[in-house]
């Protein structure tokens, strides 16, 4: 029995290729699937300075097909710049896919216009990206749920982990408010619970929890590339028509025991509304009708930890850092080979252990200026 | 801490076009004491009304369901401003005992301190009018949002020409801009007296009312032509230009929910309704909740909910399609031409109105989820009441134009970036990460950050 804790992307995908080759699993998670960061994001499936990103390009046409349920997924991008500054660091980002093989297309403001007729006079242009996409996050973490449960796993929601039991050096049982689950390997993938999921096994992973907000629209009539952001700001047009977008200042926070607390938006969102006003100025008319806050973890230099410990020998730790949604099909299906072979066949994970933080000061959430507020 | 990281909200500024001790959303009866009072005691007070509406949120049954029965005089935003200030006197004596009194305008957020919002410096009312939205600070708040209209997705319910208690008083005695003639009542409480005895004190026709709950189908093709109910196992019908649903209302509880007030399920009181002591003081510190919007009058709601829930063609949720029969078999939306899982609903063990939400849509629309919540809880909670549907900010559709409207901190656009700050999160991660590198993350300009 491998039992994962954490229901978000990274553990249901874990276990949908684990149950899918036949392994017995376990999903325990303190909530609803999906519920935190991984269901309520941008939904995007671009990230080219990932050592998964060829998987995740590979795998996400594929996911509807392997899930059994639309994930909404999408492919390209299309990259708005408002400025000279924006467009040149928007090649930068370009060039870490187009230097791995990826397609990339300058768009003038012309080609822009024909793309995504929204943008006005102020866009200096724009970069179509032949790679990447979007999908619905929400969607497809339900589906992964269920892709799990069709396989034979077991998801276990509104049950929260207590510990985990150790004998001999490995990880025997994970105990839980619904009992005990014994167990041959556990997998870690609790987002900003990791680190003190971690801690009684003698870790210390470093991450500081945040949060963050995103505003939707009201239905337009879709555009024929719905990744279209810019300016700030990262997001899409959904199937639906919606358009939904974040960014700008994020919150550091600190938990307080278990609970995941209740990501508030604050005006944060009207400037949500500025930045996207400014990107698509023919849009001012469009309501604005809901947001929604998220609470993310990230490690010291803001990238995933992806390790299977020595001691005890048997338990993988991930945090996707921040950036999880996109890549959780190549990271799950890489999980899935840390537990079942001790090492990922198809990406160079090597960067991604966490090792890399053993020198790292107690008050590095301090120095880097990361410290939570008092409430 | 060294300093704080400059992309963070730490520190950053929510410039406040005025503050107050003492904020009260809603000019009703409840609200117009409240002010009063407040006033009386040397509060610096503020009374806001979102009548009269921006016209385009009468068409998106906001906040009430007005069902296209007013007429077109409330495109006249003078005039509307007038029959408000007629319609309720207590406004002008407010003013005059020294409340700030501002009409046609919206509270459309409210953001406090708490675990995930430590950096806001003090209590913001996010208010909004036609043109823009601003902020005020405050530090006492009296929510006096009265009630709101429950819905029945009998067939025919989305035909011009259907309208709620609240939408017809509102369009009878606020607006004065009634536009129907000959009328027919559902419902026989209080509440859809009230509707008849203030249409036959206005002269209006009525045609029937239907008191004890019924199958009923509203006739027409492109607005209401009339009502059949059924009664001792037949069918009957009757001419009406329009419908008044008068079953029941709910309390409005965006705001307290916005705020993190405590909100239990009473039915002898609406249904969700803020958890309140006598004096009307919520779980929150300084947060009060009076009138309707902390309770209404126990109705007739769940018999009717069921009759019109019965049908799996019912239209629960107008905005985006989602049928009964759809919701029960927790059907992806119709766009994804898909199906949803074998057991449907049942797969998803305890029903949540706001996961139900994300799966089938039902409840994700322009209105706002107001014209279905009632239909989707009382279709989720067949065994026990599934918990509250969240509300978030903006609590009424706010144009891109107003929201971006909002006075900024020059240091948040400064420091805006698309994703942190982490500038080794964007670079390979098969390399070890690099000191010193630059950001090329989202950034709005290639200025300097601000310390």
């Amino acid at each position: 029995m491998i039992v994962i804790i954490g229901g978000g992307v990274t553990g249901l995908s874990t276990a949908f290729w684990l149950a899918r080759e036949g392994h017995a699993v376990t999903v325990v998670e303190k909530g609803i699937v999906g519920w935190e960061a991984s269901g309520r994001n941008g939904g995007g499936c671009t990230h080219p300075y990932s050592p998964l990103f060829r998987e995740e390009q590979r795998l996400w046409p594929m996911m509807d097909d392997l899930l059994g349920h639309p994930t909404e997924w999408r492919p390209n991008r299309i990259k708005v710049a408002l400025d000279e500054g924006q467009l040149d660091r928007l090649w930068k980002s370009t060039r870490l896919a187009t230097d791995q093989g990826f397609a990339a297309e300058v768009l003038d403001r012309a080609a822009l216009r024909d793309l995504v007729p929204w943008v006005g006079e102020n866009a200096v242009g724009g970069i179509l990206w032949k790679y990447g996409g979007h999908a619905n996050p929400q969607r497809t973490s339900q589906a992964y749920a269920w892709a799990v449960e069709r396989h034979g796993g077991r998801i276990l929601q509104h049950t929260t982990v207590r510990g985990i039991r150790t004998r001999g050096g490995r990880a025997v049982a994970v105990e839980t408010s619904a009992g005990e689950i014994g167990c041959d390997a556990v997998v870690i993938a609790a987002g900003p619970h990791t680190a003190a999921l971690a801690q009684p096994l003698g870790h210390r992973v470093p991450m500081a929890p945040a949060r963050v907000e995103m505003i939707v629209t009201e239905p337009l009539p879709p555009i024929a590339m719905g990744g279209v952001d810019g300016n700030g700001l990262y997001g899409r047009q959904t199937l639906r028509g919606n358009l939904a977008y974040g960014g700008g200042p994020h919150e550091w926070i600190d938990l307080d025991g278990e609970a995941t607390p209740r990501p508030v938006n604050t005006p944060v969102m009207a400037g949500l509304a500025r930045r996207l006003q400014e990107m698509f100025p023919r849009l001012g008319h469009v309501r604005v009708i809901r947001s929604w806050g998220g609470i993310v973890e990230n490690t010291p230099d803001g990238r995933p930890i992806l390790d299977r410990l020595e001691d005890p020998a048997n338990v993988v730790v991930a945090s996707m850092s921040s950036v999880g949604f996109g890549l959780s099909p190549a990271t799950g299906r890489a999980l899935a080979q840390l537990v079942l072979q001790g090492r990922c066949d198809f990406a160079d994970l090597s960067q991604l252990k966490l090792s890399r933080f053993g020198n790292l000061p107690l008050d590095w959430r301090s120095r880097q200026g990361w410290d939570a507020l008092p409430v | 801490m060294t300093h704080a990281d400059p992309t963070s909200i730490a520190g950053k500024r929510f410039p406040l076009r005025d503050s107050f001790t003492h904020v009260v959303i809603g000019a009703g009866e409840a609200g117009i004491a409240a002010a009063r009072a407040a006033a009386a005691s040397g509060e610096r007070a503020l009374l806001v009304d979102e009548h009269p509406l921006d016209p385009g949120l009468f068409g998106l049954d906001i906040p009430y369901l007005f069902g296209g029965r007013l007429d077109a005089s409330t495109r006249q935003a003078a005039r509307m401003e007038e029959r408000i200030v007629a319609a309720r006197p207590g406004l002008l004596q407010a003013m005059e005992e020294g409340v700030e009194v501002a009409i046609g305008t919206a509270a459309w957020g409210a953001f406090v301190k708490g675990p995930s919002s430590r950096a806001l410096p003090v209590r913001m009312l996010g208010l909004a009018d036609r043109d823009a939205a601003w902020l005020v600070g405050f530090e006492r708040m009296t929510i006096a949002t009265g009630a709101r209209d429950v819905a029945l997705p009998f067939p025919g319910w989305t035909l011009p020409g259907v309208m709620g208690a609240q939408g017809f008083d509102a369009a009878l005695r606020l607006y004065g801009a009634f536009s129907g003639r000959r009328i027919a009542i559902i419902g026989g409480g209080a509440l859809a007296q009230q509707a008849e005895a203030a249409a036959r004190g206005t002269g209006l026709d009525v045609a029937l009312r239907v008191a004890a709950p019924a199958p009923l189908r509203i006739l027409g093709r492109e607005e209401v032509t009339g009502l059949a109910w059924q009664q001792d196992g037949a069918w009957r019908e009757a001419a009406c230009d329009t419908v008044v649903l008068a079953v029941d209302t709910v309390p409005m509880v965006e705001l307290p929910d916005l705020l993190g007030c405590a909100i239990g399920w009473d039915p002898a009181h609406g249904g969700f309704a803020p958890v309140v002591d006598a004096q009307g003081r919520s779980s929150l510190d300084g947060i009060a909740v009076r009138g309707e919007a902390a309770g209404t009058a126990a109705a007739q709601r769940a018999a009717w909910l069921d009759l019109a829930l019965a049908a799996d063609e019912a239209l629960v949720c107008a905005c985006e399609e989602v049928s009964a029969a759809d919701l029960r078999a927790l059907r992806p939306p119709r766009y994804l031409a898909a199906e949803g899982p074998e057991a449907g609903l049942a797969r998803l063990g305890p029903p949540n109105q706001d996961q139900v939400k994300r799966l089938t849509r039902a409840g994700m629309g322009a209105c706002q989820g107001r014209r279905c919540r009632e239909s989707v809880h009382a279709l989720l909670s067949r065994e026990r009441p599934a918990p509250l549907a969240s509300h978030r900010a903006p609590l009424r559709p706010l144009p891109l134009s107003v929201l971006a409207a909002l006075e900024e901190d020059p240091a948040l656009r400064a420091n805006w970036t698309g994703w942190f700050g982490i500038a080794a999160q964007w670079l390979p991660h098969w390399e070890p990460a690099p000191p010193d590198a630059e950001y090329i993350g989202g950034r709005l300009s290639g200025g300097d950050v601000v310390k």
